[in-house]
């Protein structure tokens, strides 16, 4: 049985569009979160409407924050992990989060949800009416976030797309999208982050 | 259906579509070492197939400034093409099953899954 340790900062890991908890593996591995008490959450189910995710998203942070004693967690989202997140917050406000962490999301879009049929690849879609609707209603919050962008990412197009004004931007060299989610480099960036949500606390 | 469930089917189907095919199209007598190359084969083509379809979407919707070198794109094509295996094939389908609610020590810490 864990012992609750507020002081040990909280982590929850969102995969993104067609990912599991699997795919957050490498870097638990790695024992860089090893300080840290780390959540995984699955995006399920796999074609649904990325509004009904923040629902999986807020149980996820309830759960993490009653088992770790946590007040405030790190929000970390992989591809459309990052837009749940988001919604998350538009539907929950700041909380419960101290800070969110999004690797290669498509914030504004992407060319290739245009190719896509689902309700989740869809509201993807470059110019979707989705996209911009969360742009309109959560600018303000844009500054409490990280985004990590593959320079060479392969589904995020146009790439600027993973970016949003005012956020801290970090634009990782040779590598494409899931790759992203195996870079050390990357993996850095969160381990940092959250150690920067651990430095805020009293 | 889960994202390991659909992803079990396809870490399945693929490689049985693949040696399906060979069997049918190779010419008697058949050699059980090719149908199983083209099973093994059959997700590196596929994978491969659809990263060059995404690769040149971008290329073309988004192009760089300076242009990127081909071996640059090979290196970071391989490496997507690596991940994506490794992810699809195996990860997910088959090494997602850890419990929803447990704390497992590593390395000195925990993990909430």
């Amino acid at each position: 049985m864990l012992a609750r340790d507020p002081r040990r900062p909280a982590v929850l890991l969102i995969a993104g569009f067609m990912c599991n908890r699997a795919v957050w593996k490498p870097l638990l591995d790695s024992g860089l979160l090893a300080r840290f008490n780390v959540a995984t959450v699955n995006l399920e189910p796999i074609f649904g409407d990325i509004d009904t995710y923040a629902e999986v998203v807020h149980r996820a942070v309830d759960r993490l924050c009653a088992a770790a004693g946590a007040e405030r967690v790190l929000l970390v989202g992989h591809s459309m992990g990052g837009l749940a997140a988001r919604v998350y917050l538009r539907q929950n406000g700041d909380a419960r989060v101290a800070r969110v962490v999004t690797l290669a999301s498509p914030h504004h879009g992407t060319v290739l949800g245009l190719l896509g049929h689902s309700r989740n690849a869809r509201q993807m879609a470059r110019g979707s009416r989705f996209v911009a609707r969360l742009a309109d209603d959560d600018r303000a919050r844009w500054p409490r976030f990280t985004n990590v962008a593959a320079r060479d990412d392969n589904m995020v197009i146009p790439r600027s797309n993973s970016m949003l004004q005012g956020a801290k931007q970090i634009e990782l060299d040779g590598v494409g999208h899931l790759a992203l989610i195996e870079d050390r480099r990357a993996w850095q960036i969160v381990a940092e982050e959250a150690q920067a949500v651990a430095d805020q606390k009293p | 259906m889960t994202i390991a469930a659909l992803q079990r089917l396809w870490s399945i189907g693929v490689p049985l579509a693949g040696a399906l095919l060979a069997w049918g199209w190779l010419p008697e007598p058949i050699d059980p070492w090719l149908v199983a190359s083209a099973a093994a084969l059959a997700p590196v083509v596929v994978v491969s197939v659809l990263l060059a379809i995404e690769f040149t979407v971008a290329a073309a919707a988004d192009p760089r400034s300076p242009r990127t070198s081909p071996l640059r794109v090979t290196r970071v094509f391989l490496r997507e093409l690596s991940v994506s295996l490794r992810v699809f094939l195996w990860r997910q389908p088959w090494r997602s099953g850890f419990p929803s609610r447990c704390w497992h020590a590593i390395r000195g810490g925990r993990r909430f899954c």
